[in-house]
This record gives structure tokens, sequence and C-alpha cells, in this order.
């Protein structure tokens, strides 16, 4: 966690890319999966990560579903859904709107 | 997930945690083994993965809530867990629960029974035009009258058609009616054939009567039945070619019963049962059908008159045409007794029950109203005793950081679920006891009939009930805990009680009040009852029995008297006679009375009696002498009269040996009997003469046996073999002829006296629970004092000196609101006045023992209580 910067904000706009790139994962493999690409650079608050999963469900962008893994343990694993991908569609090109506003702002202030 | 998933998921909670908890776990033991791979212990590995998971319980907490719906899910752990709490102290909760219910159930029977013969219009076409005709009585405080004789309605009738359209129908009358070779006794009902069609009532099948029906007496042997009825007989359309056989009686002395037969017409819409709310009719008649001298004879009132103004017509306007044609009747009749015809409405029917019910009913609602708040404060009481017992637990959940609104929510939901359980139970009570009322209503062998069912109006009363008996029971207790202050609830030893007691007083005090109002009302009734039942009518109240003999005069007078003398020989019978009806059985003739050489004349009721009748029914003869045979001849003029007959036309002679005139017959007078009631156990002695039964039409057989009841069948048998051709249409206990007339009183007495047992027994309740709980909040005080050298009897005095001045202030409160309610049930009370000594003497002295039965064990228990015990408890 130390020197990683945290992502609360973006947290729906990561889960919901990450799924949409790389299939249904579970919730560990989503924490990881955004720390490796990352390259360690981000974390993601565990704790709130499955309150935002749970929310995502309820607003049906995601629907999950229970999983046996290789190492023989029950998984919930979550998936994207046709809502969820216009979700991410609608997010992603707010949250990259806003990054250039913000970049702009820091080249020319 | 939909709204309904989230619904779903409050009543499967616990899946939901599990799974909630086994994906925090997944995902705690994949984090750990990696951070086994690089290198920690296991032990660190876990420590670590915890640490980077954060508070874990929140992430769920936060989860589950996203998951359902949280209100919902809070009421529904509420409700386990309230119900958890109901369940741990099961006979608090069941008396609550019963008392709550008999008292809800008593409040919705007398409502629903208020609704169904008071409240609710008749199921016709705008029953709030419709009107009906009545008239003052000529006895002050007497209830109008509404029967009018056919000429008269004809008379008004024509004279108003262009303003109201009226119409007449009898008093429905019961008849044993054939269809097909099935016999029933049901109601049936003379109207003018364009009744149904002003009512405004719907043919189910065939036609209504109709104008037509109803030209010419005799004429048109037509009749439209109702719907049940049909439903009864099978739902056949083919019932419109079946005919309906029914023997009228004959209505006078002299003419015969009359079969008829009748072709059905029609059946009349659904739900519809005449204009009487409590009676229910079966077939309509056209008036027509009925006797022949019911339409030229003045004397016969038979009819109540309904009407329809038309729609400019107001209902003063109709008031006025009517009485303006009753003038010119007069004039034509001069004889008639009325002076005045009203115009009523007739929304709900015109109804001889609900007369003889509407005070007794809204008295029992009142009452059952009081019981229910006895039944609520007290539950309220048990309650606050309980939460107060619960102090503890509301401050660490306070101090835990529970809401004081979500405290209010726990115990309101105990409370609803309390107050739920209740009302089911109450509907249930309802249910049962309603209709065990109604059956009650009409003297036995006639039944009354109101529909009972659950309608919306009660419904949303008994969601009233509901919902102010939760705010009642569940407010006060809820308030009162979830405004406790944890701080001073934990410190142990903290002595708060005086708020509380400021609180359980105004309760015990109320419910003392309730209950006795509720018992100084139905000391009332059950003292008037009382007198009532053992009240001297003048004749034995049992040991008699009566046998209608039908066409006893026909077969002349010696086969009569040779029938009694058969009946007198049987051995279990005492003493028989033959009157020409039984007396209070609703049978009057009035004649008029005039004194030789005196101006003044008067009127007297009159029987035909045998000889021997006096004796059979213990009617003492004071002077002179009993009927003899030789008085049965033609032209005997023996009398026998009784002491008001003296008393008004011969005030302070011998009367024997007088005479009078009666109806230009010259009668002399043989002897004089103890006053006896005639027409009604509540009047005053009448002057009445006794004639000589000369035998013509029907006869009733008095007879006197011990144990009447159980031989009285026997008698039967006996007397058809004894004279095969005689027929006995009826046989009638004396017992049984009494108790129909104080149907009302009996009930009344009947209801309002369990409602008293009741209302003491939760005041027991309450107090017990009250006094119980102050001394378990005493417990330090009293033993300190005890510590001090209190003695027991200053113990119990502190406990006892605390309830008794609320006790006392309850009393005077309810003694107020009993004399309040005393006025109202003035007019049904029978010699007993709100200020009758005994009606406030036993109330209070039942209360004060009931309160002092609750007050012992919690009395004795403070003054046994050891000083060393108590002081350590805290």
């Amino acid at each position: 966690m130390n020197g990683s910067d945290s992502v609360q904000g973006a947290l729906p706009l990561l889960v919901l890319k990450i799924l949409s790139r790389r299939g249904p994962l579970h919730g560990y493999g989503i924490t990881t999966r955004i720390e490796e690409i990352s390259e360690e650079m981000l974390s993601v608050e565990e704790g709130s990560l499955y309150p935002a999963l749970h929310c995502m469900e309820e607003s049906g962008w995601v629907s999950a579903k229970w999983v046996i893994t290789d190492n023989k343990r029950r998984a919930r694993v979550y998936e994207i859904t046709a809502a969820g991908r216009k979700q991410l569609k609608e997010i992603e090109g707010r949250w990259r709107a806003v990054t250039a506003a913000v970049g702009q702002v820091l080249q020319r202030a | 997930m939909s709204w309904f998933s989230r619904l779903a998921n409050v009543f499967r909670s616990d899946r939901l945690n599990h799974d909630l908890e086994n994906e925090i776990r997944f995902h705690l033991d994949s984090r750990a083994a990696e951070f086994r791979r690089r290198g920690m212990t296991p032990a660190e590995a876990a420590r670590a993965a915890r640490r980077q998971l954060g508070n874990e319980s929140l992430a769920r907490e936060t989860s589950r809530d996203v998951k359902l719906l949280p209100w919902l899910d809070s009421i529904v752990r509420d409700t386990r867990y309230g119900s958890r709490m109901l369940c741990k102290s099961p006979i608090v909760t069941a008396t609550a629960i019963l008392s709550l219910a008999l008292a809800i159930g008593a409040c919705t029977a007398a409502y629903s029974m208020i609704d169904a013969l008071i409240l609710r219009p008749l199921p016709v076409r705008e029953p709030e035009g419709l009107v009906y005709l009545t008239y003052p009585s000529d006895r002050p405080g007497a209830p109008e009258g509404d029967s009018f004789n056919y000429p008269l309605f004809e008379r008004l009738r024509d004279a108003s058609r262009e303003k109201v359209e009226l119409f007449g129908v009898s008093w429905p009358r019961p008849r044993d009616v054939t269809l097909g070779n099935s016999t029933e006794k049901i109601r049936v009902q003379f109207v003018s054939g364009d009744a149904l069609a002003i009512l405004g009532v719907k043919p189910a099948l065939g036609r209504l009567l109709n104008a037509e029906d109803d030209r010419y007496p005799g004429e048109s042997p037509v009749a439209v039945v109702s719907y049940e009825f049909w439903m009864r007989k099978g739902g056949h359309p083919d019932i419109l070619s079946q005919l309906l056989d029914y023997i009228e009686p004959s209505s006078t002395t002299r003419t015969k019963n009359t079969k008829r037969r009748l072709q059905i017409v029609g059946v009349v819409q659904r739900g519809f049962t005449g204009v009487e709310p409590g009676v229910k009719v079966d077939a309509w008649i056209p008036n027509m059908m009925f006797s022949l001298e019911a339409f030229t004879i003045a004397d016969w009132e038979w009819l109540r008159i309904l009407g329809r103004p038309k729609s400019h017509v107001t209902r003063e306007q109709a008031q006025h045409l009517m009485q303006q044609t009753l003038l010119d009747y007069r004039h034509d009749h001069p004889r008639d007794f009325r002076k005045q015809i009203n115009v009523r409405s007739a929304a709900n029917g015109p109804s001889v029950i609900r007369k003889a019910f509407e005070r007794p009913l809204w008295i029992l609602a009142i009452v059952a109203g009081l019981v229910l708040l006895i039944a609520g404060s007290n539950v309220a009481n048990l309650l606050v005793a309980r939460s107060a017992a619960r102090e503890r637990e509301m401050a660490l959940r306070l101090s835990i950081g529970a809401g004081s609104l979500r405290l209010v929510q726990q115990l309101l939901i105990e409370s609803g679920l309390l107050a739920g359980m209740a009302c089911l139970l109450g509907i249930g009570f309802a249910q049962a006891m309603g209709p065990a009322v109604v059956s009650r209503l009409l003297p036995t062998g006639e039944s009354a009939y109101l529909d009972l069912g659950l309608n919306w109006r009660a419904l949303g009363l008994l969601a009233l009930i509901g919902t102010s008996a939760t705010a009642l029971v569940g407010l006060i207790p809820a308030f009162r805990s979830s405004s406790v202050s944890p701080g001073d609830v934990l410190r142990a030893g903290s002595n708060r009680h005086s708020t509380r007691r400021g609180l359980l007083r105004p309760l015990v005090a109320a419910q003392v009040a309730f209950s006795v109002t509720v018992l100084f009302t139905g000391g009332l009734l059950l003292l008037s009852f009382q007198k009532l039942s053992t009240l001297d009518l003048g004749f034995f109240r049992s040991g008699v029995v009566f046998f209608d003999l039908d066409d006893l005069g026909e077969r002349g007078q010696p086969a009569a008297l040779q029938l009694l003398d058969r009946v007198r020989q049987f051995p279990e019978v005492q003493a028989a006679a033959y009157s020409a009806w039984a007396l209070l059985n609703d049978n009057r003739w009035i004649s008029k009375v005039k004194i030789p050489d005196r101006t003044d004349s008067g009127q007297t009721y009159q029987l035909g009696v045998s000889p021997g009748f006096f004796d059979t029914m213990g009617i003492r003869l004071l002077e002179g002498r009993d009927f003899a045979r030789h008085d049965l001849g033609p032209n005997a003029s023996a009398v026998v009269v009784n002491e008001a007959f003296a008393r008004s036309f011969f005030p302070g002679q011998s009367v024997v040996g007088k005479q009078f005139d009666r109806d230009r017959d010259l009668l002399e007078i043989v002897g004089m009997v103890r006053d006896a009631k005639y027409d009604e156990i509540r009047e005053t002695p009448s002057p009445t003469i006794y004639v000589p039964l000369r035998g013509q039409g029907d006869a009733v057989l008095t007879v006197r046996a011990a144990d009447a009841g159980r031989i009285a069948p026997l008698l039967r048998q006996e007397i058809l073999r004894a004279d095969p051709s005689v027929k006995v249409s009826r046989v009638t206990l004396q017992t049984t002829l009494i108790d129909n007339l104080l149907v009302r009183d009996r009930l009344l007495a009947l209801l309002s006296g369990f409602f008293g047992m009741v209302a003491l027994l939760l005041v027991a309740i309450g107090s017990y629970g009250v006094l119980s709980y102050s001394v378990v909040q005493r417990t330090r005080e009293i033993g300190i004092r005890m510590a001090l050298g209190a003695r027991a009897f200053q113990v119990i005095r502190l406990v006892i000196s605390e309830i008794a001045v609320t006790v006392t202030l309850g009393v005077v409160a309810g003694l107020a609101g009993g004399f309040v309610l005393g006025h109202y049930v003035t007019s049904l009370l029978f010699e007993v006045k709100p200020g009758h000594a005994a009606t406030v003497v036993f109330p209070l002295l039942g209360l004060m023992l009931v309160c002092l039965f609750a007050a012992l064990p919690p009395t004795l228990r403070a003054s046994r209580l050891n000083p060393v015990v108590a002081l350590r408890q805290e």
C-alpha cells in the first residue's frame, strides 16, 4: 500500500474495464490485476472493493456466480453484462475527458 | 438484481450472510497464500492479509445493505427478536394477547352488529330517498307506532300519488311453506304490487310483482322469492314453474285457516332480504292475497307504509301532504286514534329489532370499548414494567450506538406483534360472538339474521383498533425506554424510579376508572335483570305448559270439556284448564267498560278462561268464586275481575255481585283475583276481566305439572291418544314464554356482567404487575429501610399507600363515568336507578377485593425482603 495511490473514485471504471478485457474474475483476481497492470502504482482498498462489486451487481452492470477454482475452492466470479459495457463506455469517456482537461490545465497553466 | 430479489434477500438473510462471509474468506485466503509465497510465515501472512483488507465487518455490513432493503431488514430482524422476547415470557404474552383479543373481538362484534342493524343502508336503489310513515304513540314515552290499516293506506296512497310513491308492506310473517315435497318455515311478506319496483330491486330471474298483481282480493296468486331461497331449493331456473303452498292461519276466532297456492313468478336480486334489517324475508306476496277482512276492517293495523318522494318533493312537503290526508280521513273515520303522521327516513329500513336493540348495542359497544381501553392500558403497563426490567439492555444498546429511533421501532414492533396477534384472535372471537348474540335478539323459535360478514368498514375499524392499540401499548413504553440515559442506568444502583411511577400511575388510575364504569353499568343491568326475573307476575313462573289446540271450538264444548277431564286424570298433571291464549303472549283483547248509572267509562283487558284456570296458573282468588261449569252456558253473565279493575271502577267497595256493561252486555262480577301481568312484564297492573271461554276457535290448554319441561312431550302424546282428532299446533313452556320477554334484558345483563368480570380480571393483572414492579424497583430502598429498623407493616404501608391513592382517584373518576353512562342506560332499567346503593357498593367491594388479592403477593414479598440480600443485589 505504501507509495501507491488509492483509486477509490475510479474503482468502478477500473473494475469494469478489467472485466471487459480479461473476462470473468473473482474479487481477489480483480485486485491483483489492477496492481499488476499499474505496476503496483495503484492499489485497491480491499475493504471497499466488495461493497462496490455488490453495488455494481445491484445496478446490473456485472453478474456473479459461484465457481470452483483450480485449487478446488469456491469463489465468486464476476462477469460484465451488456448494461455494464454501456456503462463502461460512458464513464470511460467521461474519465478521459476529465483527465484530458486536467492535463491541459497542467500543461498550459 | 431487482427490487424483488432484495426483498427476497431480507427473508433469506442467513444465506446472504454466509455468501458474503465466504467471498471475503476466499479473498483473505488467496492474499495470505500470496504473502506466504513471498516468504512470510503462515501466521504473519494471515495477519497481513487481514490488515490489508481493513474493516472486514464494515465491508460485509455495507454489502449487506446493498443487497437487501435495510429498513425492511431491520424490521424483520426486530420482528424475530421481538417474537423471541415475547416467547420468553409466555404467560405475560398470552395474558396480553388474550385480553386484547377479547376486547377487540367484543368491539368488532358489537360494531358489526351496529353496522348491520343501524348504519348500513338497505340494498336498494337510492336508499337515502326512502321514507316511512309513523305516528306518535298515545302513551307518553312509548316509541312511535308504524302499523296502519288498509283503508288509511289506500287514502294516503291515492292522495299523494303525484308527489310520493307510497307502498305498504305487511309485518314479515313466519309461515310453513311447501315447495314440491319439502316444507320449510320461512318469513313471507305481503307487499303492494309496485313495492319492489319503487324500492328499485331488480329481478334475478323472471319478473317482480307489479301493480297488476295487486288489484282485487284473491285474484292474483303469485309470489316472488329471495335469491337465497332459490339457492336453497337448488338454484334451477325451473323454480319459475313451481307452486308454493302455505296455510294462512285464521286471524280471528271465527274464520278458518286458508290454504293458499301461489305461482312463483320471479326471484329478486341477490342480497335483498326485505326492508327490515334483522328479519329476513324469503317470499313476497301481493297484498291482495291477504285475508279479505284486512282490506275493510279499520281495526286491522297490519301494514307499514314506505315510500319514495319524487325528486322535487321535500320531506316537509310530504309530511304536510300526509297530515292533510290524515285529517281528511279522520273526518270520515272519527274513531281513528292517529292525530299526526310523521315522515321518517327509511334509508336503513324500519326495524323492530333496531328499536329494541339500538341503545343496548351502543351500550355494549361503549362497554366493550372501555374494556378495550383497560386491556390496552394493561398491556401498556406490562410493557412499561418489562421495559423497565430491560432498561439495562436498552441502555447497553444505546451506549454501543443503536439509534434511539431504532429502539422505538423495536418496541413498536414488539407491541405491533402483540396487537396483530390480538387482532387476528379478536376476529375469531367476533366471528364466534356475533352470530351467537344475534341469534338471541329475537325470542326463541324466531331467528334473527344479520349479515355480519367482514366488510371494509369492519376491517377498517379493526385496523384502526389495531393501530391505536399498538400506539397505546407500544408508544408509551417505547419513548420511555428510548429516553433513558445510558450512563445513569448502567451505573448500578442509581435510583430513578420516581419518574417511572409518574407514568404508571395514570395508567392504573385510568384502568381502575374504566373498570369501575363498566362494573357500575353492568351492576345496574344485572340488578335490573335480577328484579325482572324474580318479579311477582301474579302467576307461576314455571311448572306450567301451554298446548295450542287448533279449532277446538269446531268440535263443540262437550268434547273440549271431556278432553280436559281426561287430561286432569293423567298422573303427572296437577291442574289443567283452557284459556283463549296464554298471558304475556302478545295477544290482547281490549273492551270498553261502563258502569250502570255512572257516566264514566274505561277500558279493560279481557281473557276467556275455563273453570280451574286461576288454580292452574296460580292466580290467587281473593274474593268470591271461580267459574263453574254452569257459567259456560250461552246466557250466563258471570265475570271475574282483577284488583286493578276493582280499584279503578269500584274503589273502596267489595266488587262481588256488582254489575257493569261490556260492549252492551251486562255482566255480573262473581269473583276477584290478584293482579296478573297481561301484556308486558314491565307494565303496571291494568284492569282485566276474565270471561268464561265458551269454546270458539282455537284455545290453549294450560297444564300445571311438576317438571313440566320433561313431561311436556309425553303429555302431548297422551293428549293425542286421548282425543286423536285434536291438533296440537304448538307446545310452549311458561318459562320459555317469560324468557322470551326478557331476551334483551338477559342479553344485556349477561354481556355486561361478563365484561365486568373481564374488567376486574384485567385490573387484577394490571395492579399485580405494577405493584410487583414497584417492589422490584424499590428493593434497595426497602432493604435500607429494613436495615434501619423499619417493621414489616411499615414496608407494607409504603407499598400499598403508593397504589391506594391511585386506585381511589380512579374509583372517583370511574363512578362519575358510571353515572354518565348509567343515565343513558336508565330507559332500559327496571326499578333500578343509577344511584342505587348496591350498584355502587358491589363494584367497589369487588374492585377492592380484587386489588387486595393482586397486591398480596408483591406486598408479602416486600415485607419478607432480607435487607442483607436486598442490598447485596445492587
